[in-house]
């Protein structure tokens, strides 16, 4: 099997540099990216997956990130947090779904938003067009449910939840609180059904803040229900 | 958790509040393996109310371990007054942050601790399970750095390639980077020049000393790079650490600290050259 492969540091950062000064911004206008295969590098121990970017489908978040999370079940998470593998796949193997689904006017700041990744920081990782699917999924993802990728869906209601949100606040680093805060959501739909993003926005603006007096970690996910529950009535009313 | 910007409920015994008289420390030790991080923590405390907590169980000492690359967060808890774990290497990158505390592990009803400032007096409170009764402190290591190879410029610094008409240096990248024409490239790259010993004091005086001396003037822009993290371990050293990187006069001493007297080095190198030719 074809091993993945990733940049050379050297060579993701020439690309980025050559966006910051405008110099190649046309070369996100092409069919495909032209790169030098001699600055790529081996992936430790990862396998190319096949027919990974006929799976996607630009017009649904949920079902790429799960192809894009199972193709690359196999990361370690120092592997998922590496720039140089997720700049490849958006400028290499799969730079066709990346251009189809971001294909608004080309610009500086467009094209380094979600080819690049400016560090691996939380917040950056939820930013960019590949990493943030995959890193939604492993924050979400339940082995324990029948359906392990039940969670996800619902995180991934709108794009505020786990790309501005949940997903890049330190409490999204605690699976328990994640877990908590999805079944919270799934167990009372009715609460949920207007203003989701206000609503979403509000729990973990409210759970997050907690984490300045409390060790969040502390908790499993019981806590975290219970919280909503008791705050039921002002979740109700945003 | 940003204690000098918070009032508690109920009182809590830390070096950056006056709620309760005691002292409290911790001190940590980490152990770079082949697989692991390896922690120890030994939690010092001094107040005879929570010290018979813990002993009975009721309080727990924890450590909270967190990773923003990898978004790793967890959470390690005794009932004694030293704690060892492990944190797998695949799991961090970066900056790894820990924070120490006490923590009430059950709901206390009617707490009170003697010792306490004059506003908590006479009051008893309703302590929550996980609520915090003590902090320690907060420390934090850099997983990308390989602390027993410090002294390497290769853990701060990396020469390559590049389409530019002089030599440049860029500081926005993990390591800083000495970018030099292709041509020049080329020619230090040849094991006769770039990988002579008798010529590696005249590049650390001249390539490595300019980067690092404009690295120097430029680190508090660059605070969270992992090469200003590794001066900054650096600068623990006993003959660094009188020196200070927020005086600029400071700085050339300890550029040349930092890569071992690379001027003196220098003039060395040049004699024995001379000498190992006439």
């Amino acid at each position: 099997m074809e091993k993945q492969r990733i940049f050379r540091s050297g060579y993701a950062r020439q690309l980025k540099e050559g966006v910051k000064f405008g110099v190649n911004l046309h070369r996100y206008e092409s069919e495909n990216f032209e790169y030098d295969e001699e600055q790529t590098l081996f992936f430790l121990n990862i396998d190319k997956p096949v027919g990974l970017l006929d799976a996607l489908d630009v017009t649904d978040d949920f079902q790429s990130a799960i192809k894009i999370y199972e193709a690359y079940s196999g990361l370690e998470p120092i592997q998922a947090s590496d720039i140089r593998f997720w700049v490849y796949l958006t400028h290499a193997d799969l730079y066709p779904y990346v251009k189809e689904r971001w294909n608004s006017e080309i610009s500086t700041k467009y094209i380094l938003d979600h080819w690049f990744i400016e560090s691996p920081r939380q917040g950056n990782l939820l930013r960019h067009s590949l990493s943030q699917l995959w890193w939604a999924v492993h924050l979400s993802i339940d082995r324990e449910r029948k359906d392990k990728y039940e969670l996800t869906k619902i995180l991934f209601r709108n794009r505020d939840f786990p790309f501005r949100t949940l997903g890049t606040y330190r409490l999204g680093r605690h699976k328990e609180a994640v877990i908590g805060i999805l079944e919270f959501i799934a167990e009372n739909d009715q609460l949920f059904k207007g203003n989701f993003e206000d609503k979403t926005r509000y729990i973990t603006k409210y759970l997050n803040q907690m984490g300045g007096v409390k060790p969040i970690a502390y908790y499993e996910r019981g806590f975290f229900k219970s919280e909503l529950a008791k705050n039921s009535s002002s979740i109700e009313s945003v | 958790m940003q204690l000098n910007n918070f009032v508690f409920p109920h009182p809590v015994l830390s070096k950056y509040t006056d709620d309760i008289r005691g002292s409290i420390n911790c001190e940590q030790s980490i152990i770079e393996e082949s697989e692991d991080y390896s922690i120890s923590i030994n939690y010092e405390l001094e107040n005879e109310e929570l010290l018979s907590l813990l002993k009975v169980g009721k309080a727990a000492n924890i450590c909270e371990v967190q990773c923003s690359a990898t978004m790793y967060r967890r959470l390690y808890s005794t009932i004694e007054d030293e704690i060892e774990f492990k944190i797998p290497r695949k799991h961090v990158r970066g900056r790894v942050e820990l924070e120490c505390f006490l923590i009430s592990n059950n709901e206390i009803s009617d707490y009170k601790v003697d010792n306490c400032h004059p506003d908590y007096t006479g009051y008893d409170f309703e302590i929550e399970d996980g609520d915090l009764l003590a902090y320690y402190s907060k420390f934090s290591f850099n997983a990308d750095i390989r602390y027993q190879k410090l002294k390497a410029v290769s853990s701060f610094l990396e020469i390559e390639p590049d389409d530019v008409e002089n030599a440049e240096f860029i500081l926005e990248e993990p390591k800083i980077i000495v970018k030099l024409p292709r041509e020049d490239f080329e020619k230090y790259a040849q094991t006769h020049i770039g990988r002579n010993k008798e010529f590696s004091p005249i590049f650390h005086s001249s390539i490595v000393f300019s980067a690092l001396l404009h690295a120097l003037h430029n680190i508090k822009e660059h605070s969270e790079r992992t090469w200003a993290e590794v001066i900054r371990a650096r600068m623990e050293e006993e003959k660094l650490s009188k020196l200070s990187l927020e005086d600029k006069s400071d700085i050339p001493r300890i550029a040349q600290q930092l890569l071992g007297k690379p001027v003196s080095r220098l003039i060395e190198g040049l004699d024995r050259v001379y000498s190992n030719r006439y």
